[in-house]
């Protein structure tokens, strides 16, 4: 028997008011994530994507429709409840790197893994092991301010690994880089995801980057217009 | 949690800020403490100056209503040769306590032979005055042996029981020098009229312009001889071992006279010294005003760089949010930026503090306050309660000073957070 998807959503609507207006930037999307997956959410500004992915990922709630995660229903969960869900299994990475510029690369990555509750020397060890993994091992001191763009969104890639996720969300992780690190942050990803088994789901803008993904789902308007299952990259 | 590398390293993001804010923290505590340390230093200089200036002691015992009515029926309320003995064995049975003394207030005429005033006399044991004035804190601008010029019993002694000694003023009233005659004109416990004659053989400086023409000591022989009341008393002196034993003291006391079977009142040396408990009253008022200006700055500048720093930190906030951190780990964060900042003020005010107590105390500064005689010299104590007191309520303040910023950026949505810019 298949095991159940990783991310169930049901008919998700998400709607804004803006003065009088309702804006509906997700439309009813029903969409299943499996663990392992490599997904690439992709469509043009606008679309819907960066709120799907905040849905997805567990920062914002549906104003309509269900979001399950492995199996749970994380509309009823209390906020603390969903904080703490949400820290041991879902890392982020952000468009702008989101780094806090006064810790170091190390300390950066040790974040999460302190708010989950390690102690420092277990946190440092692991943040350490995962600066090396992205091959940051000389930078490991540096704060961010010192850093590439390139360099910033692997310490990212790191943070958001760091807690061993179940998934990791990239909301447009390559729309601060050029196209020679864009593809060296996709291609980390890919490598992340095929090394640890984590199931990432990133958006982005630039067809070009979709070539190694295993499923591409074309949102336009809130509503998935393709959805995309590549075998062969599988 | 790396909370307080994140605190430290985020009150350094914004150092001119931090530095303005540390600043007036540090200034505001060092007024506060500079403060208290000078009416600290006042306050013992008092209460110095009515247990052994005023020859108060800790604890007076009399009969009951000698206080109130004391001066109408002095006769009345005398203690009796046996009760004297008495009372004194009993007294003198308990552990820390370091002398009992009787003594007797009269008032008369003082006369050198051409000119007359009116006087209230002390009469007291010289030896055991000497025991109860021993160590009593003196300065006087003026001298430059530092002579104790302060101390009106020091020219008393057992061997001469006709020497007095009188205030500067009385004794400038009188034109009186030391080794002159006067002559004493007082009523006896009978009424009848009494008079001695006496030698002058010190003035002193009682401390206050309302009593400096007024006051005078003798022994307690010749106040007896004069009043008629041989081996009386109208109270007794317990001097202790210290004054924080002084109401615990009392009450043992009380209750073991009690039991001894006489109908006595006890009172406290803060008690009978109005002067104090007034002044006292004063200077807390002005603390408390001076305070609460100071605690009032304090918020203000913490509130305002909390409420910038949180809107400068919005998308921060959103990320600590995303990867974990729960709305109280948020407010904790930087309520603990806040309470490390006011203790990093508090502690450079302390600094400050040291630094200005001993500049004030190497520059020998005096004054004269109101209704006194004399200089006093201007000096600051360390008063580590009040500094204590003060770091930890500025702390307190600061922190709930950030709390509400704090509480309002840890309840935004996250996405609103994230999406700041």
């Amino acid at each position: 028997m298949a095991s159940p998807p990783l991310v169930q959503m049901r008919n998700v609507h998400r709607r804004f008011h803006l003065g009088e207006t309702i804006v509906e930037a997700v439309a009813g999307v029903s969409l299943d994530i499996h663990t392992g997956g490599f997904l690439a959410v992709w469509g043009p500004s606008g679309s819907g994507k960066s709120t799907l992915m905040n849905l997805i990922g567990l920062i914002d709630a549906p104003s309509e429709g269900e979001v399950w995660f492995e199996g749970v229903d994380t509309h009823r969960m209390a906020d603390n409840a969903l904080t703490d869900f949400r820290s041991h299994r879902v890392g982020f990475v952000f468009q702008n790197f989101n780094l806090i510029p006064v810790l170091s690369a190390r300390e950066n990555v040790m974040l999460p893994l302190q708010i989950a509750g390690l102690s420092p020397q277990k946190a440092s060890t692991q943040a350490t092991e995962m600066l090396v993994e992205v091959g940051l091992e000389r930078f490991l001191t540096s704060r961010p301010d010192q850093l590439s763009g390139g360099q910033r969104q692997r310490v990212a890639i790191a943070r958001a690994l760091a807690i061993q996720p179940k998934l990791v969300v990239a909301d447009e992780p390559t729309a601060n880089l050029d196209s020679e690190n864009s593809h060296m942050v996709v291609n980390m990803m890919r490598q992340m995801n095929r090394l640890h088994g984590v199931t990432f789901v990133f958006t982005t803008h630039d067809p070009r980057l979709l070539d190694n993904v295993d499923r591409k789902v074309l949102l336009h308007d809130g509503r998935v217009e393709q959805d995309e299952i590549l075998s062969c990259n599988s | 949690m790396q909370f307080l590398t994140l605190s430290l390293r985020g009150l350094l993001r914004n150092r001119r800020r931090s530095l303005a804010n540390l600043l007036a923290i540090a200034l505001g505590f060092a007024a506060i403490a500079l403060f208290a340390g000078y009416t600290h230093n006042i306050y013992r200089g008092l209460a110095n100056q009515a247990i052994h200036g005023e020859l108060l002691g800790h604890l007076t015992i009399a009969k009951r209503g000698m206080s109130r009515e004391g001066k109408l029926y002095p006769e009345r309320y005398l203690l009796s040769r046996e009760e004297v003995l008495r009372i004194t064995a009993l007294v003198k049975e308990e552990r820390h306590v370091a002398l009992v003394t009787p003594r007797l207030t009269l008032s008369g005429i003082v006369s050198n032979g051409r000119a007359s005033t009116i006087f209230v006399a002390e009469g007291v044991d010289p030896t055991a005055a000497k025991a109860l004035q021993a160590g009593l804190l003196v300065w006087d601008n003026g001298d430059p042996k530092n002579e104790p010029t302060m101390i009106g019993t020091q020219a008393l002694d057992a061997t001469k029981p006709d020497t007095i000694t009188l205030a500067q003023g009385l004794a400038e009233l009188l034109r009186l020098k030391q080794g002159d005659r006067a002559s004493l004109l007082s009523n006896t416990v009978s009424g009848q009229a009494n008079a001695v004659d006496v030698v002058v053989g010190d003035r002193f400086k009682s401390g206050s312009a309302a009593t400096d023409d007024l006051y005078a000591f003798m022994p307690l022989a010749l106040a007896r001889s004069l009043y008629d009341a041989e081996g009386r008393a109208d109270r007794l002196t317990v001097l202790l071992e210290g004054a924080d034993q002084t109401d615990a003291m009392r009450a043992d006391l009380v209750e073991k006279l009690k039991k001894a079977g006489y109908d006595l009142e006890i009172h406290t040396w803060k008690e009978l010294s109005e002067f104090y408990m007034q002044v006292r009253a004063m200077f807390n008022m002005i603390f408390g005003f001076i305070f609460g200006i100071v605690l009032v700055v304090v918020v203000m500048g913490i509130a305002n760089s909390m409420s910038m720093t949180v809107v400068e930190r919005t998308r921060e906030i959103g990320t600590l949010r995303a990867i974990g951190l729960r709305r109280s780990g948020v407010v904790r964060l930087f309520v603990g930026e806040a309470a490390l900042l006011t203790m990093l003020g508090c502690v450079t005010g302390l600094l400050i503090t040291v630094v200005v107590k001993y500049a004030i105390d190497a520059a020998d500064i005096s004054y004269v306050p109101p209704n006194q005689s004399g200089p006093v010299p201007l000096l600051v104590d360390l008063d580590v309660r009040h500094m204590l007191l003060t770091t930890l309520v500025m702390a307190s303040v600061g922190a709930l000073a950030a709390w509400l910023p704090a509480r309002r950026a840890a309840r935004q949505p996250i996405i609103d957070a994230l999406g700041h810019v």
